[in-house]
């Protein structure tokens, strides 16, 4: 039960860097008021407005999004058999950019909301099409076509993007849109999302005893009972569901998906019914974190949480590699 | 004697190039059969279609009478089992985790093991000699020693019928002969059902009841040792030129020295 216990922990963790990112700004606020905030609203307390509709819904959007990254890269690793996978290879990234370019240039002025499901949209088509294509064919999907069909999908939508960006000149504004999605998050938002949310974590929670024994070699996971092209086709709408909606409010923060599942791996084993919600909460405390350190470290000025991520996640990961000498990569 | 594998008219193989062309066997149940040939014959392509890894391109293979594809998948794995050739497992999963995934065919989804998988893994882990490493991970391992753990993965999930891809490649000659022994031993105690390719034609002749002997994806000869191991179709199969003999413990043929043909 020594995991579970990583999970109540990680929890608590979670719980605290909630309540740091409520009480913690430019208005420093209590926790007296946190917790009024919620359970005795005063719509007249400034202070209150400012946790209930500009602090919760932002540090529970980059919960929402670090744990969807988080699962989506774990579960990607476990059909890729690759530890070095991460949700962005089947080119959910590039097809999100696709998008939010198109628009810009077609519908500027757009509101926040239909961008974000714009956004979602291109991640979702791009991951359609790489899906189609490396399950197409009578040898059935394998992991290595996945990823050469991302890449080039990937290619294909940057490419594209890129240059409508440079003759349109929108560069700026796409890039200002990504580093600020989760600046202006508000319940209404997240209403569209959470549902996405829930059904990506829960079809990854109820494939994760399977996602081991496909994780096995081939032979082994057939040999196992697994029938795994259905598994991998159900584990890859997963995570296009919870990578694509990451995607969206915190636009590329591919890194999350490759570390946090490492740290849940070193912690729990090598079993994705621990690693999976171990890399949930751990994706979430790790985004909330760093999105708390984004908005304050250099206060008033906004730095772009995903770096921050990166500044965090690296020095991290590298220490675990290089105490997992053995890691198998 | 019931046989247990039937294939029928099997055509198989990898994209366009197929390895196996109307190719038809029966396997016996609860006996030892080993499949012997030279490199590229289509050994492994034969185990793999019988494990349901590759589906043939026409024919079928059919298990206790049934299409093995018209089955539920899960439910094949609980009658066959398949030690792979070169297997390999997740990062991080221990010896004891790892054995008990044999346990996966078994289970419902989220169901934790019960006493009988618990009996079933301790078993596996007894008769392969594995106990004292429990608490390792698959990295941390000998060559010989994760050989034993993947068998004890195969043994864990107790199914009647139990395929080997080459299971004493990469052992010394005691592993070997330990492992070799084991199967006996399952056959003739719980009988089970044993069908491994084997790289060594004297340890195919001293361990089993029949002997499959292929080359480029036809059958030359098939029978029990004493009519497959001669020098003549060994000389066939393997394109050398062998010296016979006799096995002192078994008085079964063996090859006690060859060379090149010609």
């Amino acid at each position: 039960m020594a995991y579970l216990m990583t999970i109540i922990i990680s929890f608590i963790l979670l719980a605290s860097a909630f309540i740091l990112s409520l009480v913690t700004g430019s208005v420093e606020l209590s926790l007296r008021d946190a917790v009024n905030a919620f359970i005795a609203f005063d719509p007249s307390d400034n202070g209150h407005i400012i946790i209930r509709e500009v602090r919760a819904p932002r540090a529970a959007a980059a919960a929402i999004a670090g744990a969807a990254f988080a699962v989506a890269g774990a579960v990607m690793q476990a059909v890729t058999r690759n530890p070095l996978a991460e949700p962005g290879i089947i080119g959910l990234n590039a097809g999100a950019l696709f998008f939010l370019t198109i628009a810009f240039i077609f519908m500027p002025g757009l509101p926040f909301t239909y961008l974000i499901i714009i956004s979602f949209a291109g991640a979702l088509f791009s991951a359609l099409i790489v899906l189609t294509v490396s399950f197409f064919g009578r040898a059935g999907m394998s992991p290595l076509k996945l990823i050469l069909a991302g890449v080039a999908v990937t290619l294909f939508f940057a490419a594209l993007s890129t240059a409508f960006q440079l003759y349109f000149n929108i560069g700026q504004d796409i890039a200002f849109w990504f580093a600020g999605a989760i600046q202006t998050i508000g319940w209404g938002h997240l209403s569209v999302i959470i549902p996405w949310f829930l059904f990506g974590i829960a079809l990854s929670l109820v494939l994760s005893p399977v996602l081991t024994a496909i994780s096995f070699d081939e032979e082994t996971a057939v040999s196992l009972g697994v029938p795994v092209n259905k598994t991998r086709l159900s584990a890859l709408i997963a995570v296009v569901m919870l990578a694509g909606l990451g995607v969206s409010i915190i636009g590329a923060a591919a890194f999350i998906g490759l570390i946090v599942p490492h740290m849940a791996r070193f912690l729990s084993g090598g079993d994705y019914r621990w690693i999976l919600p171990l890399s949930g909460v751990l994706g979430a405390v790790l985004t909330v974190c760093s999105d708390l350190a984004a908005r304050t470290l250099a206060a008033p000025v906004e730095l772009p949480a995903g770096a921050l991520i990166a500044l965090i996640g690296v020095p991290f990961f590298l220490y675990l590699a290089r105490r997992v000498v053995h890691y198998e990569v | 004697m019931n046989s247990i594998f039937e294939v029928e008219d099997v055509t198989v193989g990898y994209g366009k190039k197929m390895i196996l062309e109307d190719f038809n066997m029966t396997i016996p149940e609860g006996t030892i059969t080993s499949i012997v040939g030279p490199n590229g014959c289509g050994k492994t392509t034969l185990l793999h279609t019988l494990a349901r890894v590759l589906r043939p391109k026409y024919g079928a293979v059919f298990i206790d009478g049934r299409d093995i594809l018209s089955l539920d998948t899960k439910d094949v794995a609980k009658r066959l089992s398949l030690l792979p050739q070169s297997p390999s497992a997740p990062a991080g999963l221990n010896v004891h985790s790892l054995v008990s995934y044999g346990r996966h065919p078994h289970k419902s989804a989220f169901e934790g093991l019960d006493q009988q998988d618990a009996e079933n893994i301790d078993w596996a882990m007894e008769v392969t000699g594995i106990r004292d490493l429990a608490d390792r991970t698959l990295d941390e391992l000998s060559g010989g020693q994760a050989q034993r753990v993947w068998l004890a993965m195969a043994l864990a999930q107790d199914t009647g019928i139990i395929l080997l891809d080459e299971p004493t490649t990469y052992l010394d000659m005691k592993f070997q002969m330990e492992i070799l022994n084991l199967l006996k031993d399952l056959n003739a105690s719980a009988e089970k059902t044993i069908l491994m390719v084997l790289h060594d034609v004297n340890h195919a002749s001293r361990f089993s009841d029949g002997i499959i002997a292929v080359k480029a994806g036809e059958i030359i000869s098939t029978g029990r040792p004493e009519e497959v191991m001669s020098g003549s179709i060994l000389s066939e199969v393997f394109d050398i030129t062998p010296v016979m003999g006799r096995c002192p413990f078994t008085d079964r043929p063996i090859i006690t020295s060859y060379r090149l043909r010609g």
